[in-house]
């Protein structure tokens, strides 16, 4: 589990120190897709960096497995990370290197921990390099994991986008750390090239059950793969809470434009009283509209009407107008009680 | 035909070759010895760097600027009584190779500055998430993905300094530059020094083109263009 407590990063500049992040507190769970959205500049970029002290945060904690980064010594320091991979928008793969090569390159630098059996037959524990071939299989191994097994000679350079992202992947993984970090990861791609990756990182958290934090301005990126989101405004955390919750019920501002800004956008057009329905899973598929026009009499105007797919499960959003008769508009608010969806009076 | 040119014959003229490129290599390779380590020195402690020292990047940077500013003729005048203390004695190819360190480690110092500064800091920050402690960094990716770079940065450097000895050739010791200066022009034997001229030319060519070969050969980016083969030096 990774904890940030009151964590605060403040850049000193020429022009005067730069709050970069403001008391920041999360908690992440082991096995979990945790989504970090923000605008850029918003601070994210900084914070994923704190969680591996790539940035030393200027004040608080980074808490993993109940051991706090920012405290111990700078071996043990190295040794952790090697338990955090971490993968970039720009790849950075060593380009005079081929990718067998880059992907070997974290089992080049760690030492890793072995149970091995003395003379006395006693097991113990010891850290060591690993050995050529043993090397050898595990690199293969994770370039079959991600679909590149037959490019193992070629060079970075000779690779398209998501290629490189994909042996970037395989060399975060090399020293099967427990979480993995993803900076922008899929920013510089193409939607398809996108999604493959997405797919990747989905298959990896659930087969190997690595936990994943991502890091992202894309909202498509965190509705297709994860489980939680923080939405991150001028350094500090608007809000967070699991996907589906945060995206039905947006609270702050902040979390509003990022994941319905055409909702906000249309519900300032038009007159009379307008409500925000919610669907969610169960819901979503009952004709609702048509029911408020027969079954209640009710013309309603929709508008804006959008719904994603989450997950798994459908969820939609939808702005309409009630008529401007009282007894019509209440109406109209019983029927949809009645028929479980949930609605909100304010956009 | 002057009489010193026949005088000199092959021989004389292949011992001026010689002795040039010898004293070259020589320089050249403890200045790198040298120069190296001090311009990853200067790289690592940057403020930007792996490990920002400010206070000793701002030392071994004045020193090399100090160095650097001085024009090499000065240079050997003023090194004369210094190479007499160290080498022993202030004329002769020793010396000469002495002086030609003096002058070249710095220059080779920011050589290599420049060109490891190049290496991508993003790769170095993706090292550094893995683990890799900055020596390992220093090793295993600044080095190795500058190597191009680094080689380019050799054939100027290289070239820099044969000039240097030609030069050096004046005061002391011996090559190409010390047969067209001391011995032809007194002489007023103008074919002998246009043959040093020419020889000199041959041999930076061949360096030129033997180095940037390297350096591409070695290169695995496919985009060669973003080596940059000129280089602002002094």
């Amino acid at each position: 589990m990774i904890e940030l407590i009151h964590l605060g990063k403040i850049f000193s500049s020429a022009n005067g120190p730069i709050v970069a992040l403001d008391d920041i507190d999360l908690r992440i769970e082991d096995g979990s897709v945790y989504g970090i959205i923000g605008l850029s500049g918003a601070g994210k970029s900084t914070l994923v960096r704190c969680i591996n002290l790539l940035e030393r945060p200027t004040s608080g904690q980074v808490v993993i497995d109940g051991e706090d980064l920012t405290k111990v010594k700078k071996s043990r320091l190295l040794q952790i990370r090697q338990n955090i991979g971490m993968i970039f928008q720009n790849f950075n793969l060593l380009e005079q290197r081929t990718v067998f090569e880059n992907v070997r390159f974290p089992l080049e630098i760690s030492r890793m921990r072995r149970e091995i059996r003395d003379k006395n037959g006693k097991t113990r524990t010891v850290f060591r390099r690993m050995g050529k071939e043993e090397a050898r299989a595990r690199v293969n191994e994770l370039l079959e994991l991600v679909g590149l097994a037959d490019r193992a000679r070629s060079y970075p350079s000779q690779l398209s986008g998501g290629q490189k992202q994909r042996v970037a992947i395989a060399r975060a993984l090399a020293t099967n750390p427990k979480y993995l970090l993803c900076d922008e990861a899929t920013s510089a791609l193409d939607p398809n090239t996108t999604n493959s990756i997405l797919e990747l990182l989905r298959r990896i958290n659930q087969t190997l059950g690595v936990t994943i934090i991502v890091i992202t301005h894309e909202m498509r990126v965190v509705e297709s793969i994860c489980s939680e989101v923080a939405v991150i405004d001028r350094s500090s955390i608007a809000e967070c809470g699991k996907v589906q919750d945060v995206f039905s019920f947006p609270q702050s501002e902040i979390a509003k434009e990022l994941i319905i800004p055409n909702l906000i956008r249309s519900a300032k057009s038009g007159s009379g009283t307008k409500l925000r329905l919610v669907f969610q899973g169960e819901n979503s598929d009952t004709p609702i509209i048509s029911g408020l026009a027969l079954d209640c009499g009710i013309a309603v105007n929709i508008l804006y009407a959008d719904t994603k797919n989450i997950d798994g499960k459908t969820f939609g959003h939808m702005v309409i107008t009630l008529p401007d008769d009282e007894g019509q508009a209440k109406r109209g608010r019983k029927y949809l009680s009645e028929h479980g969806v949930i609605f909100k009076e304010e956009i | 035909m002057s009489k010193l040119f026949v005088q000199l014959g092959a021989e004389g003229f292949l011992l001026g070759v010689w002795e040039t490129l010898y004293m070259t290599a020589a320089a050249t390779a403890v200045a790198y010895l040298i120069g190296l380590p001090l311009g990853i020195l200067l790289c690592v402690t940057d403020k930007n760097g792996l490990k920002p020292i400010a206070w000793l990047n701002k030392i071994v940077g004045l020193i090399v600027n100090i160095f650097r500013s001085i024009p090499f003729i000065i240079l050997i005048v003023a090194l004369i009584p210094v190479a007499r203390a160290v080498v022993g004695t202030s004329i002769g190819n020793g010396a000469m190779i002495f002086m030609l360190i003096v002058a070249a480690a710095p220059y080779v110092a920011r050589m290599v500055e420049s060109s490891v500064k190049e290496v991508d800091r993003g790769v170095v920050e993706a090292a550094r998430s893995m683990g890799a402690s900055n020596f390992q960094i220093i090793r295993k990716v600044l080095l190795p993905e500058a190597k191009p770079s680094l080689i380019v940065g050799g054939v100027i450097s290289t070239v820099t300094i044969l000039g240097y000895s030609a030069m050096a050739g004046t005061i002391a010791g011996g090559g190409l530059g010390a047969l067209a200066v001391t011995q032809a022009r007194p002489s007023n034997a103008q074919d002998v020094i246009w043959l040093c001229v020419a020889l000199i030319v041959i041999i930076v060519q061949v360096v030129q083109e033997l180095g940037m070969y390297l350096a591409r050969a070695t290169d695995k980016r496919i985009r060669r263009s973003r080596i940059k083969k000129i280089k602002n030096s002094k």
